[in-house]
């Protein structure tokens, strides 16, 4: 993938986080910082996609990306962490992965359908497993701080 | 103190987080925060996915119990930040009750976004969408004409009543099929996974999703599990929405897939 493709790729996140993010009724002075969460999350994923070439590693990272950026931002900016977060993920939520499942079930071809039904399921956990693990920790840390 | 009062604020600031789909553990800290300025001997909040629930007992006053059915929820990240931002306030002792009320009712009527400007914004979001995850020109055109047959859809269904998951399902089988034929029609190359996948990742799951875990986290099973359920009904509402479009599609273009 070239450096041209990849900026394009991870601007294209940055706007469409952000149109999303007016869908979401976010007010707008967080709507920077949520595009920026957002290019984030997708530059990290292309990044590992490009080094590692596994699709569920690079969720668990961008997504991984974009829970530690949530959450910080959301202690600099003062705003519920959901803000940043949830408009953050949805770039990385596996849509292509599910299309292919059913596309592959309507051609009857079931060994690609339940081999992307599985790669749909393990990235939406790899994702979950990310936010998982960061909300842990940084609760931890934010008890300790008070 | 007005405790009265104090139950209708806690109850409205929590009716408004939890419609605009908050955390339901950040719906009970809120809530059990603004009851706490009371002073009250006992003060209890419950809050499910769907329902809120509190409790004020104190020997100077007779026990005040209030319960709300919540049933309609979407997604609006604005009202959950004001609403937080206004019970720190209220906490902090810096507005009075009334015009914590007054706010918090002011809070539920406005909208940060005209319908037009939302509109688009489907329209921008869907074309990004299919572009980022690696779409060229002629995807983003695509993309945009499905985008529109999408908030075609939401004018139609929005104050029809029509639950959430038909509509995504409708929407997307019909704004699939069209894609199929017009690809057909045009003879033009277009990458359809992108932009049907540009097109249904706004619907996905995503919000619901992370909403799961973070209550989960914090033990709250009862409303992680529901919201669990809520992603899967309706990644499964979007799966279906998809292969309906491709199956018809295909049916009346008589091509392979």
């Amino acid at each position: 993938m070239s450096p041209f493709e990849i900026l394009f790729q991870v601007g294209s996140a940055f706007f469409g986080v952000i149109t999303l993010a007016v869908l979401f009724q976010v007010p707008r002075k967080y709507l920077l910082f949520a595009g920026i969460t957002g290019a984030g999350g997708w530059f990290a994923e292309l990044i590992m996609m490009e080094l590692t070439e596994s699709p569920v590693l690079a969720s668990f990272s961008a997504a991984f990306f974009v829970a530690v950026l949530s959450q910080v931002l959301a202690r600099i900016r003062k705003a519920p962490v959901t803000v940043y977060l949830v408009t953050g993920i949805l770039p990385l939520v596996p849509g292509v992965g599910m299309y292919r499942m059913v596309y592959y079930l309507l051609q009857e071809n079931n060994e690609y359908a339940s081999y992307y039904f599985s790669y749909t399921l393990q990235v939406a956990g790899m994702i979950a497993l990310a936010i998982f693990v960061v909300d842990s920790f940084f609760r931890v840390f934010y008890r300790k701080r008070k | 103190m007005d405790y009265r009062l104090l139950a209708d604020i806690a109850m409205l600031a929590g009716e408004i987080m939890l419609q605009g789909g908050a955390e339901t553990y950040r719906v009970e800290d809120t809530m059990q925060r603004i009851l706490n300025t009371s002073g009250a001997e006992k003060t209890e909040v419950l809050v499910i996915s769907t329902a809120l629930m509190i409790t004020i007992d104190d020997p100077s006053v007779a026990t005040i119990s209030k319960m709300m059915r919540i049933t309609t929820r979407g997604t609006n990240l604005g009202d959950i930040c004001d609403v937080n931002a206004l019970s720190r306030k209220f906490c902090n002792g810096e507005i009075t009750p009334e015009e914590m009320y007054e706010e918090l009712k002011k809070l539920g009527e406005r909208k940060l976004y005209s319908p037009a400007v939302s509109y688009l914004c489907t329209v921008v979001t869907v074309v990004m969408f299919s572009m980022l995850l690696g779409g060229n020109a002629t995807d983003a055109l695509f993309a945009g004409v499905s985008a529109l047959i999408m908030v075609l859809f939401r004018v139609l269904f929005e104050k029809r009543g029509l639950n959430r998951f038909m509509h995504h399902m409708v929407a997307l089988a019909c704004a699939t099929f069209l894609l199929t034929v017009s690809q057909a029609l045009s003879h033009v190359n277009i990458n359809m996974e992108l932009v049907v996948a540009g097109t249904a990742m706004p619907l996905l799951p995503g919000v619901a999703i992370t909403n799961a875990i973070r209550d989960i986290l914090q033990g709250d099973y009862i409303s992680g599990a529901a919201r669990v359920t809520e992603a899967i009904v309706r990644a499964v509402s979007c799966a279906v929405g998809i292969g309906i479009g491709l199956y018809l599609g295909n049916l009346v273009t008589g091509g392979v897939l």
